[in-house]
């Protein structure tokens, strides 16, 4: 009985300094075993896989070559196939979306000696690192060297032709790469100004938009446009990723000084949402600055007011000119009638001595120059005015969104092309000029039509005298803090496989309307012109003289004028619809 | 085996000095003992632990209570000590698991977004990615590892990325288990040893599968420290242990509390038991209420009553006894000398008588001669009785004493043909001893009287051994010896081993009874030992000195071996020092 005792009180106070031993010492308990936890729901998303076929075995420098070029598609999948045909340091290094060359046909592979096999192809259009497509004059050839060195016997590609990316045809640049939209914004407008650019298609794409949208604005648009991304912004992590279940896409922003500017800080989430909202597949936007949420919500989605705004402009009134009459036609009927009279226009009558007329959107204001081009003609609410000596050889005038009558010209003694502006409010009010150092001198201005988001302008230039070789540009408007315009910025080339230019409208923001013509064409063509895209002829028209442009909100109907003095509008998708007659159409705000 | 008798212990009465008389008192019912100085440490008796543990019941309740107190505490502490330590893991894990999984998601989210993909861009974001899912510091959130998968056969196009742990670090067979089950996440709680700290931090450990576009599969680690959980678990510790100490010193603050309340009243009922030991009888307990205390009390005072009352029937009755003996022993003294002068008349004229009446005048005289030392051993034990011996002091040679002492028995021992044989201290020297050599002389008398009388003829041993406080005299027969019951008796008055056995000298019965006495008047004790057959013996042990008494019986046998003690050596002893009074 004791000896028992004895037992259990020995065996209470071992299991009492166990507790005490083991409850008190002091560290957490640990588990070192390991056992599974929540499942693991990270499978990589399964997109549309392309089967291209891998280097075969003792293949031959061509086939290798070949089969790159034709796997070049597939770089943007997990299973970089192209990657294969290369070297393992090349294919360390390869970026192709650093160079975009778009092919027309298949290319021609010769070998030049053992390991250097020289490529020949048609190449119709390049997309730079920026994404910006340019269209090449067609029969643009390129012919470049692919050296290759055999690695465990098999031929692989070792060395690129300078500034190689990747080379494509039309149908897997479809494929491959996505027209997608950069907005930089129009402040003083609260407008969002569109830049075309060519994106990876994928996964990918979302990140590669927001990195565009980062990026510093194009020389050609400096000073024209206000964007929140320039600077030392930068992704956090070099991707957007894009949750598949509520389609929020987040974009994680560092950068010294951001959360500091409010502006920058409304300017960076007004473009990059609206830009990524755009893409489809994104619901919402998760702007973050160094991790928190610049919203206090936490999420951009369509609806929210960012402050700016798209272009969208329609007009329902348009201003037929039949001699010195001015009647008002409904422009977007095809066969543009009158329009009804429920709202009476006090309209004057413009002598046929002025010609270019120009209307502000609410017609309350016209322009016109002298048909020997040489002063300005304005009206407005029933006052006229006659800017003389303003240049020689004046374009038609324009009116821009922030009211101002633009018109082009040479400044007269310094035989300089030359812009000038004049506030359209103001029938007293003196046309300012505008330099244009970065034409040619020996360039004149024969078009100049301000963009609907007021921040860029077109130009149809040409050497002097030379009137069938004109050609297109695009230059932003640079513009004082109060938004008075100070200088145009480097014009950029657009449709350069036009080879004469003779009439452009801007149809829409990111689209013009040009009447020229290409090489292979023996008469002048309407062209629809994306900037950033392709060119696209409207339908054949005899004696055609110009294309307008009846804006329509999201886009834009053309109307042909012919040299008979015969508006026509479009039927069907290349056909031509006679209206009716006029010396001039005149659509307001352009 | 041994039967011993107690000495004399002296009551507080004033002691003369060394060479005056000194009375020994009447015996009390309660002797107080004296305060004793342990002259050696022979005895240890308890531990001083043992001691302090039995002394005093509060003392143990309260030890008691606290030690219990304290281990209920401390085992009900460590388990919820436990409890919240797992808890808190249970919970970091839990949480871990969930922040791994929504991190793993957006990491792969992230990294299936990049628009690049060629290495440096590869392991650019990778990198970037990583560094934007690592917190700041351990304390501030997690650590993250990328590294390649064990089952990666893509090469490692992306390097390994560790932020805030090193890959070294990475807990064993943790990328096994995620080679094995790479569907669900892989856990372990590990102290892990953090870039940024020297000491290793309990963390969570949580490693997933991903895939990274061109490199192939990944294990992307994440490691939480638990540094918060830490810290509330010290939190709680340092709680626990303030709780767990006011806790004890509850307890104990109630248990000394709650005994007081009870041994208060015990301890009044132990004073007066002290008091009512010590012979005043008159102390009660008071009664307070009605609760089971004062039940107590009721039943101590009612048992007081009771012992005080037949304590004095009972001292009325020996002191009547006494004096009856002592009064008869008086009476008859008168008549007895007159019968004695007659009988000597008598025995002087024997030879004028016939033989038969001159035989008759001889029993006559030598009947009055017993009948005269019987009355003599009467008056001598009634003195006892009455506590009216005294003790007359004087420094004797105890060798002198035990010399005569033989001597006188020498003639009676030859004629019962028993050889005596005395063994002195080998050095020979005189044992100068305080003692009342009337009476020391009495009891080896005494002794040697009674060793004649039932050594059967054989030999006598009579040895003498001492040391500096004491001295011990043996006397060994080797005649009939004694058995237990009998060595119980045998200094019982009166009684005799053998009652139809002849007495050769001429013994009353009172002679054994008178010599204990005289022994413990000593301070000394006086023992018989033996076994039937192998005869007995008899041991005298006396303090040498006024100032002890022999406060315990002295061992037979040695307390280790067992073995009887020599007769030539001084059995160990517990000396007490005498009453204060007593000393010189």
């Amino acid at each position: 009985m004791t000896t028992h005792r004895h037992r259990t009180g020995r065996g209470l106070c071992a299991l009492l300094a166990t507790a005490v031993l083991a409850g008190c010492s002091g560290t957490l308990p640990t588990d070192p075993l390991p056992r599974a936890g929540l499942p693991v729901d990270v499978q990589p998303r399964q997109d549309v896989q392309r089967v291209l076929p891998r280097p075969e075995a003792d293949a031959s420098v061509t086939e290798i070559v070949r089969g790159f070029l034709r796997s070049n598609v597939g770089f943007a999948e997990d299973d970089d196939v192209a990657r294969d045909f290369l070297t393992a340091a090349l294919a360390s290094e390869w970026v192709p979306t650093s160079n975009v060359l778009v092919l027309d046909g298949n290319p021609e592979i010769t070998t030049v000696e053992p390991g250097v096999v020289s490529v020949t192809a048609r190449v119709s259009g390049s997309i730079d690192a920026t994404g910006r497509l340019t269209e090449l004059p067609a029969g643009s050839t390129t012919t470049e060297t692919f050296r290759l060195t055999p690695i465990d016997g098999q031929w692989r590609i070792s060395a690129f032709p300078e500034a190689f990316g990747l080379w494509l045809s039309r149908s897997d640049l479809d494929q491959a790469f996505r027209s997608s939209t950069v907005l930089y914004l129009n402040p003083t407008l609260g407008l969002f100004v569109p830049d075309v650019r060519w994106l990876a298609e994928g996964e990918g794409l979302p990140t590669s938009l927001a990195r565009a949208q980062l990026a510093p604005v194009p020389t050609h648009l400096e000073g024209a446009v206000v964007t929140g991304g320039a600077g030392d912004g930068r992704l956090t992590v070099a991707a957007v990723p894009v949750d598949p279940e509520t389609q929020v896409a987040t974009v994680n922003l560092q950068g010294a000084g951001i959360s500091e500017d409010a502006e920058r800080v409304a300017a960076l989430r007004a473009q990059l949402a609206h830009s990524l909202l755009a893409l489809g597949g994104i619901r919402g936007v998760d702007l973050r600055l160094a991790g928190r949420s610049l919203d206090p919500g936490g999420t951009v989605t369509a609806s929210t007011d960012l402050g700016y705004s798209d272009v969208r402009r329609s007009v329902d009134r348009a201003l037929l000119r039949v001699q010195d009459r001015l009647v008002v036609i409904d422009p977007t009927l095809y066969d543009l009638r009158n329009a009804s009279a429920d709202v009476p226009v006090d309209l004057p009558t413009v002598p046929i001595s002025w010609t270019g007329l120009a209307a502000s959107p609410s017609l309350d204001s016209l322009a016109a120059v002298s048909v020997d081009g040489t002063e300005l003609w304005r009206w407005h609410d029933g006052e006229e005015s006659v800017n003389p000596g303003v240049g020689d050889d004046l374009t038609h005038p324009t009116f821009d969104p922030h009211g101002l009558i633009w018109v082009a010209g040479e400044a007269r003694g310094g035989e300089a092309a030359r812009l000038w502006f004049v506030d359209s409010t103001d029938v007293d009010a003196v046309a300012r000029p505008v330099d244009v150092p970065d034409l040619d001198p020996s360039e004149r201005v024969r078009a100049f039509r301000v963009s609907p988001d007021g921040t860029r302008a077109l130009l149809v230039v040409g050497p002097d005298g030379e009137e069938d070789r004109g050609r297109l540009l695009v230059a932003g408007i640079v513009r004082d803090a109060a938004g008075q315009p100070t200088a145009l910025a480097p014009p950029v080339p657009a449709a350069p496989t036009l080879t004469s230019v003779t009439a452009a409208h801007w149809g829409s923001a990111t689209e013009l309307v040009v009447t020229g013509r290409r090489a292979v064409d023996e008469s002048p063509l309407g062209f629809r012109v994306p900037l950033g895209g392709w060119l696209r002829p409207l339908g054949e028209r005899q004696g055609l003289d110009e294309v307008l442009a009846v804006p329509t909100g999201e886009g834009y109907s053309p109307v042909a004028r012919t040299e008979d003095g015969r508006f026509h509008t479009t039927e069907g998708s290349s056909g031509w619809y006679d209206a009716r007659n006029g010396d001039e159409l005149v659509i307001p705000g352009s | 085996m041994a039967s011993v008798t107690g000495p004399v212990i002296p009551d507080g009465r004033p002691v003369a000095p060394p060479q005056g008389t000194a009375s020994v008192g009447p015996p009390d019912i309660a002797r107080v003992r004296p305060a004793a100085t342990r002259a050696h440490p022979v005895r240890s008796g308890r531990s001083a632990v043992g001691r302090w543990w039995h002394s005093s019941l509060r003392t143990r309740v309260v030890t008691t209570t606290v030690l219990l107190g304290m281990a209920m505490g401390a085992l009900l502490g460590s388990l919820l000590y436990q409890q919240i330590a797992n808890g808190l893991v249970a919970q970091a894990v839990d949480s871990a698991q969930r922040d791994a999984a929504q991190q793993v998601a957006l990491a792969q989210e992230a990294i299936d977004s990049t628009d690049r993909r060629d290495d440096s861009a590869l392991n650019a974001a990778a990198n970037d990615q990583v560094l934007s899912m690592a917190g700041t510091s351990a304390e501030l959130g997690r650590q993250v590892l990328l590294l390649p998968a064990l089952d990666n056969e893509r090469g490692a196009i992306v390097q390994t990325i560790a932020v805030g742990v090193s890959a070294d670090d990475l807990p064993v067979g943790l990328q096994e288990a995620i080679e094995t089950d790479p569907e669900n996440q892989q856990v372990v709680v590990v102290p892990v040893t953090l870039v940024d700290r020297e000491d290793a931090i309990t963390s969570v450990v949580v490693g997933s599968r991903m895939s990274l576009l061109r490199a192939g599969a990944y294990d992307l680690v994440l490691v939480y420290p638990m540094v918060r959980e830490e810290e509330t678990l010290d939190l709680v510790r340092q709680l626990f242990v303030a709780a767990g100490t006011g806790l004890v010193l509850l307890v104990g603050g109630l248990g000394w509390l709650a005994t007081r309340m009870v041994t208060r009243p015990v301890e009044r009922a132990a004073a007066v038991s002290q008091q009512l030991a010590a012979g005043h009888l008159d102390e009660r307990l008071a009664v307070e209420g009605t609760d089971e205390l004062a039940q107590l009390a009721t039943s101590f005072n009612t048992m007081a009553d009771s012992i005080q009352l037949q304590i004095r029937e009972l001292r009325s009755l020996s002191q009547l006894q006494q004096r009856f003996v002592s009064d008869v022993s008086h009476e008859l003294r008168t008549p007895l000398t007159t019968i004695r002068m007659a009988g000597e008349v008598l025995h002087a004229s024997r030879e004028d008588f016939a033989e038969p009446v001159a035989r008759s005048a001889e029993l006559l005289q030598q009947e009055l001669d017993r009948f005269e030392g019987l009355l003599t051993e009467l008056l001598e034990i009634s003195r006892f009785d009455s506590g009216a011996v005294t003790v007359e002091r004087h420094p004797e040679d105890l060798v002198t004493l035990v010399q005569d002492a033989v001597d006188g028995v020498r003639t009676l021992a030859s004629e019962a043909g028993s050889p005596l044989e005395v063994r002195l201290p080998a050095d020979g020297r005189p044992l100068p001893t305080l003692v009342d050599g009337r009476r020391v002389s009495r009891v080896l008398r005494n002794l040697l009287a009674n060793a004649v009388e039932h050594g059967e003829g054989r030999p006598i041993t009579v040895t003498v051994a001492a040391t500096d406080q004491v001295v011990a005299v043996s006397v060994r027969d080797r005649g009939m010896g004694l058995d237990e019951e009998q060595q119980a008796r045998v200094f019982d008055r009166f009684w005799r081993a053998d009652p139809s056995r002849q007495r050769r000298t001429g013994g009353t019965g009172l002679g054994l009874a008178i010599a204990l006495e005289d022994a413990r008047v000593h301070g000394g004790w006086l023992q018989v030992s033996g076994r039937p057959g192998e005869g007995a013996r008899f041991r005298l042990v006396l303090p040498r000195s006024l100032a002890y008494v022999i406060a315990e019986a002295p061992p037979l046998a040695d307390p280790v071996s067992g073995e009887p003690i020599p007769d030539d050596q001084v059995p160990p002893v517990v000396l007490a020092l005498a009453t204060r009074e007593e000393l010189p």
